[in-house]
């Protein structure tokens, strides 16, 4: 039985609607029908499976809907003015935008997919492979650093055809390069080009930058017979500066704040509290997370300005002696300097104490240590030749150790194994000085720093020092001079037999391969900036 | 009273994480990076916040919330998943205080992270009514935190420079969506990765912005060559707005690799967690639904060195070497700004350090109790510089130099060589295209009906999340790069769908329902931000 139009409620729906409902039927490709075409398919759809009870509602509600829109499009009631209307109106809109925003910020997921993350990766169902190039004719040039940067392009078909054919014939396509800084560029007048060989098809190229700083311009052409012929052309980039700029121009210019509304400001915290509370201030977290500050006396106030290299005093006298500090700056009694055994009156002393009539005992042949002075011809009982070996021993010291002259020795070359002392005061900037005493023996060097020598001094002598000596966590160069000849690298690090767990303190653990090591894994530290990864 | 400073400090710490929200899937590996960092980051930084207000430390720091993440930290269904998170580690600090019954090391740590926890939870769910931009926005009103904006999705500049509607997309959006969380006029925005490109300043003028950060070079290489170097900020000649930058040798100290303070032997090792360490059977409900493993947060094991045994965790101890690593960068700055304060002759230098927020607490967990004690001794324990935000040194020192910064970002190389290169450069052209259609349909539509006004706006949003520079940034370090591929394909799929509904007119609303559903971000947002004002 066929039912008149206007009893047919699909005739009183709109195209949006009825695709709406096309799509509830399941009906293929209802978004390239028309309107007549899609009553047709909900139709057979209908007498396919009776109409249902979910969608019988939707019909009638977009009825009502439709002729709602239409009634208050048509007749707008009465008795209220236009201001209200328009009021109205706007409110309405409020309200369904928030309604909408409510909607999709807090509903349940419509769309719960239970799967694992292997499978979110894998799924394919939204993403279609985004198509290789574009039919257009566009080269972009993007700036990477001072060095080079990158362009892409795309051609239209006619274009791609020429390309082809060219390709085809062999003829060589080039990137030409122009520096058009401070003009207008008309194809001919850059200040200077250069030429890329590239390959069109290729569609992306990188190209090395010979200049900086200034703008550049690229264009892809081909290489005919009668020369250069541009096919594309890009934006112009400015290739970054390598290094500060020429121009010196000291102009200043005076900030002025931007009105902004003016902000409440809140009472602190701290001050809000009433004096018998500040007494007993309640728990805060802090204690689960922090631990509770000990203030320290240490107080860091301005120094005087470092003298300049013009009024220190000649080299040749000892740069500062004895030891001043303005008396803010003093030092604390503990900070008492390492006091080294006097060696000379150390030595005689034991001479001393030994039996003279000792009979002469065989020599014990020393292995040729290759800090010692070479034999020399001349008479080696000769007191003048001791003193000149000695003198050039001193000397070889100080250059293999590349120190500078103000070294007072503690005690001589020895001919035998005994260790050489010495020390030498070193200044900073601001005229302050320390000693640091050497003790060297044939299998290790020692540095004596005073004792009491905070970190800051130490610091301050840093370059002046034979070794390093702040570096968080350990001093591998200083663990390195003291290992013994012979040993292995790992030997030192092992944890000796008998100490426990505790003692045994593993941060003077070895580097080894930094493979093995998971703070190698830290982001690089030049680019600043960590990923959650 | 005390004496006028002769030089500032600045701490800039820059909280970003991309936009992961997928509520098609019960669980979802990638949205652990905001839970992970509200554990470890964003709660210990409150905690310490209160407290310093508590304690009367009239404290200054500036952060970046990136719009990003300050969406996701308001967003009520991450909100929720985020409590269950919080409750399943708890659940597992407390079987672990079981487990570890006996062993002291391990135990005593066990309780410490049990407690964490529950305060943790506490704090997210009453303190702050699981909203944490609630709590971050009152010590901004309070005075003692500045926070700045960021480009909308963390979008990198220098590669859209060629579209200035994109450009200015990003930053409108951006103090859009600030005004509407902060309830303030942004003052400061930072550049997504610090990327600045000549005539980026304009649109921030045009958004109301004062002030932004480059790196270093950025202001070393401006012209005219600035009088002051990297110690004081310029004012763009263009646009007036003032230029901050990093200064490397704050920088260092906590970034890098080698000698930076993370690295000491006794703080907390990253790469060593339950999660992986322990028996299948006992963690397999606190790893992934599918069986891999994952971090869990409960790490027991110091870095102890370059080796791969590692000792246990004191935590006494690391809060001893924070303590030490705290003064030793206060002395630093004092010496560095008193040396400076003396060259610049009456000028009084600023030092700007900016960090990753997420540096702090998640990779180095030590790092908020060193921030901590850092705050406070620069206010107990020195008198030769103050600590300040970009814009109180302005309001102070109104008067700076004009000088054109150079382009540049923090990356590795300094430039856009980590965002533009072998790895991610096939992203460009799609990305670039997209933009270019986005802006079309911005300039054609001048008055859409409603659904079409929805879906212009959503493409608008899936446009921005696939401009975010960090699924290039994940393509180059190559961990998870097919979740960053699919990232930018999906959304690029979306909007090109939604380009051609719009362009041929076919809207599909249910279709468009899912979408707004899935990719929610910036519910505010007008897709006119891309029509050049």
């Amino acid at each position: 039985m066929k039912t008149l139009p206007e009893e047919d409620p699909l005739q009183q729906l709109n195209k949006k609607a009825l695709r709406r409902l096309a799509r509830k039927y399941k009906i293929k490709h209802f978004y390239r029908k028309s309107p007549a075409t899609l009553r047709r398919a909900i139709r057979r759809a209908q007498e396919r499976e009776p109409i249902s009870e979910q969608i019988q509602p939707a019909i009638l509600q977009t009825q009502a809907q439709t002729s709602r829109e239409q009634q208050s499009e048509t007749s707008p009631p009465k008795g209220l003015s236009a201001e209200a209307l328009v009021d109205q109106r706007r409110q309405s809109e409020q309200e369904a935008y928030q309604e909408h925003r409510l909607r999709y910020l807090h509903a349940p997921s419509r769309f719960v997919h239970k799967g694992t993350h292997e499978e979110y990766i894998l799924e394919k169902d939204e993403e279609i492979e985004l198509p290789d190039f574009y039919a257009e004719d566009e080269l972009v040039a993007l700036s990477i650093d001072p060095q080079r940067f990158y362009v892409y392009w795309d051609f239209e078909e006619e274009t791609l055809f020429d390309v082809r054919s060219w390709l085809a014939e062999d003829t060589p396509f080039m990137l030409r390069v122009h520096d058009v800084t401070n003009l207008l560029f008309n194809g001919r007048n850059s200040h200077q080009s250069w030429e890329v060989k590239c390959h069109p098809l290729v569609r992306e190229w990188y190209v090395q930058a010979p200049v900086n700083n200034r703008n550049v311009l690229v264009e892809l052409g081909v290489v005919l017979n009668d020369g250069f012929h541009s096919i594309l052309q890009s934006n112009p980039i400015l290739i970054p500066p390598v290094s500060v700029s020429p121009v010196r121009q000291d102009e200043f210019a005076v900030f002025v704040a931007q009105p902004l509304r003016p902000e409440e400001k809140l009472q602190p915290v701290s001050t809000a509290l009433l004096p018998e509370q500040q007494a007993h201030k309640p728990e805060t977290s802090a204690k689960f997370f922090f631990q509770e500050y000990v203030p320290s006396p240490v107080q860091f106030n301005p120094l005087p300005p470092a003298k300049s290299i013009l009024e220190r005093q000649p080299a040749d006298q000892p740069a500062i002696l004895p030891w001043t500090l303005p008396e803010q700056h003093q030092v604390p009694e503990r900070a008492v300097f390492l006091r080294l055994p006097d060696a000379e009156t150390l030595w005689e002393a034991e001479e001393a104490r030994l039996p003279q009539t000792q009979p002469e005992q065989k020599a014990i042949p020393q292995p040729e240590m290759h800090w010692q002075a070479e034999q020399t011809e001349t008479d080696p009982e000769s007191e003048d030749t001791l003193a000149w070996i000695r003198q050039a021993g001193k000397e070889q010291i100080q250059t293999w150790l590349g120190l500078p002259q103000e070294i007072r020795w503690l005690s001589d070359i020895p001919s035998d194994l005994s260790p050489i002392f010495f020390e030498q005061w070193v200044t900073d900037p601001y005229d302050r000085a320390m000693m640091l005493s050497y003790s060297i023996w044939p299998w290790e060097i020692v540095e004596h720093i005073p004792l009491g020598a905070s970190d800051e001094l130490i610091r301050r002598f840093l370059g002046a020092s034979l070794f390093s000596w702040f570096k968080p966590g350990s001093s591998e160069r200083m663990v390195w001079w003291q290992r013994p000849l012979g040993a292995s690298e790992r030997s030192q690090w092992q944890q000796p037999l008998g100490a426990s767990e505790s003692l045994w303190s593993g941060s003077l653990q070895p580097s080894r391969s930094p493979g093995e090591s998971a703070w190698h894994l830290w982001p690089t530290p030049v680019s600043g900036r960590g990923l959650l990864s | 009273m005390k004496a006028a400073p002769i030089g500032f400090h600045a701490m800039v710490l820059h909280a970003h994480l991309p936009y992961v929200r997928h509520p098609e899937y019960d669980y979802f590996l990638e949205e652990h990076w905001l839970y992970e960092a509200i554990t470890e980051t964003y709660v210990p930084l409150l905690v310490m916040f209160e407290n310093l207000v508590r304690d009367g430390v009239d404290f200054r720091l500036t952060m970046t919330m990136t719009p990003s993440l300050v969406s996701m930290l308001a967003d009520p269904l991450l909100q929720d998943r985020y409590l269950i998170y919080l409750g399943r580690l708890v659940e597992l600090s407390e079987k672990e205080v079981f487990r570890t019954q006996g062993q002291s090391y391990f135990n005593d740590l066990a309780r410490y992270y049990a407690r964490r926890f529950k305060e943790t939870y506490r704090i997210f769910d009453d303190q702050y009514k699981r909203n944490l931009v609630t709590g971050f926005k009152l010590f901004q009103d309070l005075g003692n935190l500045e926070i700045v904006t960021c480009c909308a999705t963390h979008g990198f500049l220098p590669l859209f420079q060629m579209y200035p509607e994109a450009v200015q997309a990003q930053v409108e959006v951006a103090v859009q969506s600030y005004k509407q969380h902060f309830d303030r006029q942004p003052r400061g925005i930072w550049l997504a990765e610090c990327g600045y490109y000549e005539g980026a300043d304009r649109f921030l003028k045009q958004a109301g912005i004062e002030f932004f950060f480059t790196d270093t070079h950025g202001i070393v290489n401006a012209t005219p060559r600035p009088r002051f170097g990297a110690y004081a900020p310029v004012f763009c000649p263009d646009s007036g707005v003032a230029v901050f930058c990093r200064d490397r040798e704050s920088s260092e100290q906590v970034w890098s690799s080698e000698v930076g303070y993370p690295g000491d032997h006794y703080f907390r090792e990253y790469y060593r967690d339950i999660g992986y360490d322990l028996d299948f059977d006992y963690i397999k409900d606190y790893v992934q639904p599918d069986g891999t493993r994952k971090n869990t947060g409960i790490k027991y094991f110091r870095v102890t060195g370059k080796t791969a045994v590692k000792q246990p965790y004191n935590l006494e101890m690391a809060r001893q070497r924070a303590d030490m690593y705290a003064s030793h960068f206060v002395k630093s700055r004092a010496e560095q700004i008193t040396n400076l304060s003396h060259a610049f002759e009456g000028h009084r230098p600023l030092v700007v350090s900016p960090y990753d927020a997420e540096l702090y607490g998640h990779w180095w967990f030590e790092g908020p109790e060193w921030l901590n004690l850092v705050m406070r001794k620069a206010t107990h324990n020195q008198s030769v510089y103050q600590m300040t935000t970009p814009y109180e040194y302005l309001l102070e020192n109104p008067t700076q130099q004009l000088a054109q910064p150079s382009p540049s970002s923090w990356g590795a190389n300094g430039y856009n060589s980590f965002w533009l290169n072998e790895t991610n450069d096939k992203i460009y052209r799609h990305l670039h295209k997209a933009t270019e259609r986005m802006i079309k349909l911005a300039y054609r539509f001048n008055d859409p009906y409603p659904l079409q006004r929805r879906a212009l706006d959503q493409a608008a949003r899936e446009l921005l999340l696939a401009q975010s520079s960090d699924w290039p940034f994940i393509m180059k370090t190559g961990t998870m790069v097919e979740y960053a591929v699919k990232r930018v394909k999906t959304h690029l799929y979306r909007f090109n769908q939604l380009y051609q509904q719009i362009h041929r007119d076919e809207l599909d609303p249910e279709w468009l329902d899912k979408v707004e559903y899935l990719d929610n971000i910036f519910p505010e947002i007008d897709y006119q931000v891309y029509r050049l004002k």
